[in-house]
């Protein structure tokens, strides 16, 4: 009975397991492949090398890592708010062309159209429920402030460590944030987010991945929208 | 309310349909709370780890730097200098570095006025000095002396490594 209770609760959660698997897998790898790259330019600007320790506590790892995570919140956020108003026709990933807004309170099951199950601020009104239909959007969009605010904070050391071993002067933080090496992290991170749903939006138009709830049903026309698999 | 599409599969309830979707729009992040906590981790360690190293320490490797130059005693001066520096200071002199350093050219400072630390280095101010030291072990050693600022380009230095 125990054991079926763990492969129950492996299956039921494969999906969170299998990714914060890969998720630890590739911090580990970024980790190793950063400490080489600082000690091979440590080597050549003359200063010692680091531990590995010490890289993953340094400003430099915390940037890199931060740099990442600031631009998948941002997909988050955007993603999760445009698409209450942007649609694309035969896409799994958009609402129905015709349901572009905020949806009727019915829709929404809010209000007196709310379920016995429904979330508690889901049958309120006034402030409470307003934060509420606006708590995934705004907790993503705090998560992705506070990560960007991270990547300038470790940034502006990173920086500044490199601008010191070069013997030249450091800048503050808000000097920082001018910066081509802060609007270049930022930025090349974007661009590859933005890509990442655009593409996915328009290409699940027209392929499907069987057995996938992020593709259409593989019979599904291409005219389909707001259908998965 | 949305309507069928023809060709989808057929659609359950409506009220089940909503509950699928939301359900699918929350199975990205799992728990906030635990993002927050991560998001916050890492602005603190790298902030405190990489931000602020003790500054203090390298002042203070600065400043007796000078005060053995100004003494005289090229040896422990040149104790505190990093390996790559001693070796470029006795490749372009043509001396020993204790006898070096002391010929070198240095301006004579007394006061520490200011610091900037960041990781594994650091930048000194003294009245009438630039100093640039780096961690070497768990010490902080001079790895440039004698500098002066040159705009946006590297500080220009009397005594530093190759």
């Amino acid at each position: 009975m125990r054991e079926r209770g763990v492969r129950k609760a492996l299956r039921d959660n494969g999906l969170t397991l299998v990714f914060a698997l890969l998720f630890v897998a590739a911090l580990a790898g970024q980790a190793l492949t950063g400490l080489a790259l600082y000690n091979e330019q440590a080597v050549a600007d003359g200063v010692d090398r680091i531990s590995l320790l010490q890289y993953v506590t340094s400003s430099d790892f915390a940037v890199d890592v931060a740099e990442n995570w600031q631009s998948e919140y941002l997909q988050f956020l955007l993603y999760i708010t445009l698409t209450a108003w942007f649609v694309q026709r035969g896409s799994p990933e958009s609402k129905p062309v015709e349901d572009v807004g905020l949806g009727s309170d019915r829709d929404q099951m809010v209000g007196r159209w709310a379920r016995a199950d429904s979330p508690r601020w889901a049958r309120a009104s006034g402030p409470r429920l307003w934060l509420y239909s606006a708590s995934l959007g705004a907790v993503m969009g705090l998560l992705f402030l506070l990560s960007w605010l991270a990547q300038s904070v470790a940034g502006t050391s990173a920086y500044n460590e490199q601008q010191l071993r070069q013997l030249q002067a450091p800048v503050s933080w808000a000097g920082y944030l001018t910066t081509p090496d802060f609007w270049n992290r930022t930025l090349q991170n974007w661009q590859s987010e933005f890509l990442a749903v655009a593409s996915m939006v328009a290409l699940s138009i027209y392929l499907r991945q069987r057995g996938s709830p992020e593709s259409k049903p593989v019979g599904a026309p291409h005219s389909a929208t707001s259908i998965e698999g | 309310m949305s309507r069928p599409h023809p060709g989808m599969p057929q659609t359950e309830q409506l009220g089940e349909r909503k509950v699928a979707a939301v359900v699918r729009a929350g199975r990205r992040p799992r728990s906030a709370v635990a993002a927050l906590v991560a998001v916050t981790a890492l602005a603190a360690t790298g902030g405190c780890g990489g931000l602020h190293p003790d500054g203090s320490a390298a002042a203070a490797v600065a400043g007796r730097f000078h005060d053995l130059v100004r003494r005289g005693d090229g040896r422990a001066a040149c104790a505190l200098l990093v390996r790559s520096t001693v070796e470029e200071l006795e490749q372009s002199s043509g001396r020993s570095c204790p006898a070096a350093v002391l010929v070198a050219g240095l301006p004579r400072a007394v006061t520490v006025r200011g610091n900037d630390a960041y990781g594994r280095s650091a930048r000194v101010l003294m009245d009438h000095d630039v100093l640039f030291l780096t961690v070497v072990g768990h010490l902080w050693r001079v790895r440039a002396a004698g500098c002066t600022a040159d705009g946006q380009k590297p500080y220009d230095c009397k005594v530093k490594g190759g």
